[in-house]
């Protein structure tokens, strides 16, 4: 049987971590949406 | 072979370790090497007959500079062990506790991932293949094979270091040449006498930590033969890229007399009556060789900025 482990919540340092992490990623994502963007419509306009 | 089976022992006081700053993420990149990446890759985009969209041209970089990173991130990760008992790596992010080993792997695996995904989707295939090899070569070859196991780690591995301007080349023209191999030749040959030169006067760490650096292994001596061996190697790697047709004048006499000084500073190392004047003419040619290798690249880029001619090919 496994032993059960007691529940720990996130301390207030831990969301802090948390939430700017979110915010990084979000902004990696937006940034990764914004180059593929960018580079669809350079070779759409033959750019390459 | 159990991946994290080294670094338990030298990692157990900072087992709950992560959270690092911003800061520690981006030294986990370790910024110096990718600002040599950067520039040699910056050199091969210039460098390479053709032209390629000035955005396509800086989204090649921005991949180069990130696989580089993620290679840097993954080589901590894996190397944390050894990185904690060598003075000049403790204070590394993962050794020195501020983030953790897995949090090192996933952000190197990430990073891995975006940059040839977006090098190979947005800009060329061959350019994406060449950067994932890179990365493997350098983590898995390297660090995972090489590294622990063999003096001639850097002389394989340094082939790691010198794809770069070789990914920019194909991003441009789609193929590789000898222009391509020239400037890879370049930062291969550079590569042994850069770090032995270095290991001459770090060599206590890197025998602390149990990695068989020529010194430490082969002797002192032979390492200081080697480095001028390789040094001297360097003078028709220098030649290589005026006959490919990728540099003229400008960059023949600037060679010339970079790589003689490479080579002068090598033999003073190799001359080296005692201990103290060795240790001096090492720290001197670790130095010079940094600069050989950014005036090397540098004198191509500025051929190419000044519309200056290259000399006919050879091949």
């Amino acid at each position: 049987m496994v032993d059960k482990v007691p529940m720990k919540g996130f301390s207030p340092e831990d969301m802090k971590r948390r939430r700017s992490r979110s915010i990084a990623t979000a902004i990696a994502l937006v940034a990764f949406m914004v180059i593929i963007f960018i580079t669809s419509i350079v070779q759409m306009k033959g750019g390459h | 072979m159990n991946l994290h089976e080294p670094y338990i022992s030298a990692l157990e006081p900072v087992a709950n370790a992560g959270g690092g700053s911003a800061r520690d993420y981006f030294e986990l990149l370790k910024p110096r090497v990718m600002s040599l990446v950067i520039f040699t890759a910056i050199v091969g985009l210039f460098a390479a007959p053709g032209h390629i969209h000035p955005w396509l041209g800086f989204i090649t970089i921005l991949c180069i500079a990130v696989g580089a990173g993620a290679s840097g991130a993954l080589n901590m990760w894996f190397d944390a062990d050894i990185d904690a008992v060598m003075k000049r790596t403790a204070k590394r992010p993962v050794p020195s506790g501020a983030i953790a080993p897995g949090e090192a792997l996933g952000f190197g695996l990430a990073l891995s991932f975006v940059s040839v995904a977006m090098l190979g989707l947005n800009v060329s295939l061959a350019a994406g293949a060449l950067l994932a090899f890179t990365i493997f070569f350098y983590v898995v070859i390297y660090t995972m094979g090489l590294k622990r196991r063999t003096p001639q780690n850097i002389v394989i591995g340094g082939a790691a270091g010198a794809f770069p301007p070789m990914i920019s080349w194909i991003a441009v023209t789609g193929h590789i040449d000898m222009g391509a191999i020239a400037l890879f030749l370049l930062i291969f040959m550079w590569t042994p006498p850069h770090f032995w030169a270095l290991a001459l006067f770090r060599e206590g760490d890197y025998a602390k930590a149990g990695v068989p650096m020529l010194p430490n292994v082969a002797g002192r001596p032979e390492t200081r033969k080697q480095i001028l061996i390789y040094a001297l190697l360097c003078a028709p790697v220098a030649a290589l890229p005026v006959l490919c047709g990728v540099s003229g004048i400008l960059y023949s006499v600037g060679a010339a007399a970079l790589t003689a000084m490479f080579i002068y500073r090598a033999l003073v190392l190799y001359l080296a009556a005692d201990a103290v004047v060795e240790d001096k003419a090492a720290k001197k040619l670790f130095g010079f060789s940094i600069v050989w290798l950014f005036a090397m690249f540098a004198l191509i880029l500025v051929e190419k900025l000044a519309g200056l001619h290259a000399l006919p090919s050879v091949f």
